[in-house]
């Protein structure tokens, strides 16, 4: 277990998290992750497709559903069959088509970041995590594609190395961390 | 939470909402029927059904209806379904059937809209072809006592609305 650091005058919060809740330290060291990039990369510009092609198939789905109760409401039953048996079954096509797309798309990533430095093409960037139930391994993986050459690195540390005696998330450690990944990935040649 | 993560968790709620929607009205289009589950509330077909127990309803209008069927019928004026057995059956002139429950002391013309003797194929909502014992009890329970209906429902929401996967 790390030693709590001493707060500057001014800092901001300290991120509590409560320690033996598996999944929400998780969640927390992905969303710290994210608030390192994003505070101190400043080429570095966060992009949400993938999220965004989540909501998007869930709108649709959703759309159908609406429609059909709609339809039903303003053409009882048994008028509405056909409109209703179309909707039924394009609903549970787009939950399934969207399970496949959490499955083997988004899989586990929680970050994705568009690179610009101005001089060389758009690094994007994908930055995943996992943590098994009931383990304390923490695996951060930092993968990034520039035009058709890519890079990858990963990293397993216990949640311990970030994580204080009382719950708190010592950004500073993380950013080490985070910082390691970036210099690794782009640093091997593909 | 940014907004978009609001965004996803209203869709997570409103998909679980839509997947019991879209199974029961898939239901509807499978049996052919506008209710094809109803639950048991009073004792009338006792022992065959009890109260709390759930059916399972088909319609199909070809298959004429016979003398022994459980049908589901709605008395015109009055909302909640009734489930009894056929007792009598005329053909002639369109189907004109008689029903009585099987715990009940007489026939069902006491529960008919007055001045009708007859129930006919309009008035049927369908007929049971499964059923599953206790488990209505639940909504008995909840439309008896609307305000647990109510914290059911509402902690569920919440809890969806709140949870993050």
């Amino acid at each position: 277990m790390v030693e709590g650091e001493n707060q500057d005058k001014g800092a901001p919060e300290p991120i509590k998290v409560v320690k033996w809740d598996g999944p929400t330290v998780k969640n927390t060291l992905d969303d710290c992750v994210k608030k390192v990039i994003n505070e101190n990369y400043s080429t570095w510009k966060e992009r949400h497709t993938l999220a965004d092609g989540r909501l998007f198939l869930s709108v649709i789905a959703v759309g159908f559903a609406a429609f059909a109760l709609v339809y039903d409401y303003l053409y009882p039953f048994p008028l509405s069959k056909m409109v209703l048996a179309t909707c039924s079954i394009s609903y549970f096509v787009l939950m399934f088509v969207l399970q496949i797309y959490q499955w083997y798309v988004e899989k586990t990533t929680f970050y994705q970041a568009a690179e610009n430095d101005g001089k060389n093409p758009a690094r994007y960037w994908r930055w995943s995590s996992e943590m098994k139930r009931y383990d304390d391994k923490y695996t951060l993986v930092a993968e990034y594609t520039q035009g058709s050459r890519w890079g990858s690195m990963k990293l397993v540390k216990s949640i311990a190395s970030y994580i204080t005696e009382d719950g708190e998330v010592l950004l500073s450690l993380l950013k080490k961390d985070v910082d390691y990944l970036r210099d690794q990935a782009t640093s091997k040649r593909e | 939470m940014n907004a978009r993560q609001v965004g996803y968790q209203c869709l997570n709620f409103a998909m679980i909402v839509s997947s019991a929607l879209m199974i029961w009205k898939g239901l509807m289009v499978v049996t052919g029927c506008e209710s094809p589950i109803v639950v048991v509330l009073t004792g009338s077909m006792e022992p065959a059904f009890q109260r709390g127990d759930i059916l399972i309803l088909t319609m199909d209008i070809n298959d004429p209806i016979r003398v022994g069927d459980i049908t589901v019928f709605k008395i015109d004026g009055k909302d909640i379904p009734i489930v009894h057995r056929v007792i009598k059956v005329h053909e002639k002139n369109g189907t004109r059937f008689l029903t009585k429950g099987d715990n009940n002391p007489t026939d069902d013309r006491g529960l008919y809209a007055p001045g009708q003797y007859w129930l006919t194929l309009t008035d049927v909502v369908g007929r049971a072809k499964g059923f599953v014992p206790y488990v209505g009890m639940v909504t008995i329970l909840m439309n008896d006592n609307p305000k647990f209906k109510y914290i059911v429902l509402g902690l569920l929401g919440l809890f969806v609305l709140v949870h993050r996967d």
